[in-house]
């Protein structure tokens, strides 16, 4: 979907099944939007050539190839999350009583989190090195802050 | 966690300023030396939906916690380009997915109201690999006000990871509701 009309309730849109195709136009009476987000890799300036990431399978592959086709020299290595930007589109919401939807620092620090703990296994157990190489970072003020005060306390 | 295992911790960090081969430099001067620079980065609003009379500051879809964008009740919005999905988890999306699937059932007489209007109550559900045949399962909503806090760390964890893993290749990434409940029945009733 290229463009979205809310008033006119149209939408224009692209086939891409081949390059070069033209643009088509729908109307509709509903619409459900589930377009996810735009991960902004291609604003962190350098990554493309130092960086490493999990979030698909080329990033995955690419990852890969120092740590088992060689090349790693056991760390020290880092993990974490850029700052997320949130808008200001969920003010006033409550979804519990007395709650709120809140400002988030990181958009998803599962995968920090994972990626953490798999690469402190991964160094003792296949890299002769240790967990002590890894500096993990987060944006906010504890790194599992979605998953609640107590249980970042008990982990 | 990452205390016991030696891990080195750096919280409040600002933004990212570049990555080196050396390391990764932040906006306020700061900097961490690193080999391996793992990193995930800013979620941001996509172009054809950031400037829509629609959208909030950053760009992403205003909604109530029924899904529907404000002003334009008949755009559901969820997942990851909804302003409410925070954090941008998938176990979020996929509460919000069920409510749009009741609101149009409403909409179209196959609901009735009592059923079909339940707002989001959202739930932080992860469940992590620790690597050694280990994972953690996290399930929590207080960050959004509510009461639930849960964490187990272990091997069935573990299983359930590989059991959601099967699951997702079975389903070809369509993993039906059940999935959670049975992972959360496991993890709170069995161990
Ligand atoms: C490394 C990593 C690990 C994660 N781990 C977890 C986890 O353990 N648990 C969890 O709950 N969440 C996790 N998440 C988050 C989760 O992946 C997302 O929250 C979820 O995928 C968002 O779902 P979505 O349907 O909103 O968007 P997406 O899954 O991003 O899907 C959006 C779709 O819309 C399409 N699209 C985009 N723009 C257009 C357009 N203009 N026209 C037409 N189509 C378009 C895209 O191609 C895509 O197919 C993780 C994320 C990452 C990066």
């Amino acid at each position: 979907m290229l463009v979205l009309g809310v008033d006119a309730k149209t939408v224009a849109f692209r086939p891409t099944e081949r390059p070069g195709e033209e643009l088509q136009k729908l109307s509709y009476d509903y619409l459900v939007l589930a377009m996810g987000a735009h991960l902004a890799y291609d604003r962190i300036e350098g990554f493309a050539a130092h960086g490493h990431t999990v979030s698909d399978l080329f990033h995955g592959q690419r990852l890969r190839e120092p740590l088992f086709e060689g090349g790693y020299k056991g760390g020290p290595d880092t993990i974490g999350s850029a700052r997320f930007h949130q808008g200001d589109g969920a003010e006033g919401l409550q979804p519990y009583p007395g709650g709120s939807i809140p400002y988030a620092k990181a958009a998803c620090e599962g995968p920090v989190r994972e990626m953490t703990t798999v690469m402190a296994s991964y160094l003792k157990m296949e890299a002769n090195s240790s967990p002590s190489r890894i500096t993990v970072f987060t944006p906010e003020e504890s790194i599992a802050a979605d998953a609640g005060e107590n249980n970042i306390k008990a982990s | 966690m990452a205390d016991g295992m030696g891990i080195h911790y750096r919280n409040k960090m600002a933004d990212i300023k570049r990555l080196t081969k050396d390391g990764i430099e932040f906006a306020d001067g700061q900097s961490i030396e690193a080999e391996l620079k793992l990193v995930l980065p800013d979620w941001i609003a996509h172009d054809c939906l950031r400037d829509l009379p629609i959208a909030d500051s950053a760009g992403f879809i205003k909604t109530d916690l029924l899904m529907r964008a404000l002003g334009h009740p008949e755009i559901f919005v969820l997942g990851d380009c909804a302003a409410v999905t925070v954090p941008k988890i998938g176990g979020i999306g996929h509460q919000e997915a069920e409510i749009v699937g009741r609101q149009v059932a409403l909409d179209m007489g196959r609901m009735d109201a009592d059923e079909a209007n339940e707002p989001l109550q959202p739930v932080v559900f992860c469940i992590g690999d620790m690597g050694e045949g280990k994972a953690y399962y996290v399930r929590s909503n207080a960050w959004f006000g509510g009461k639930d806090e849960v964490l187990k760390m272990g091997r069935i964890p573990y299983q359930l990871k590989m059991s959601y893993r099967n699951l997702f290749f079975m389903t070809h990434s369509k993993v039906r509701g059940f999935g959670l409940s049975l992972a959360q029945f496991a993890a709170l009733k069995v161990f």
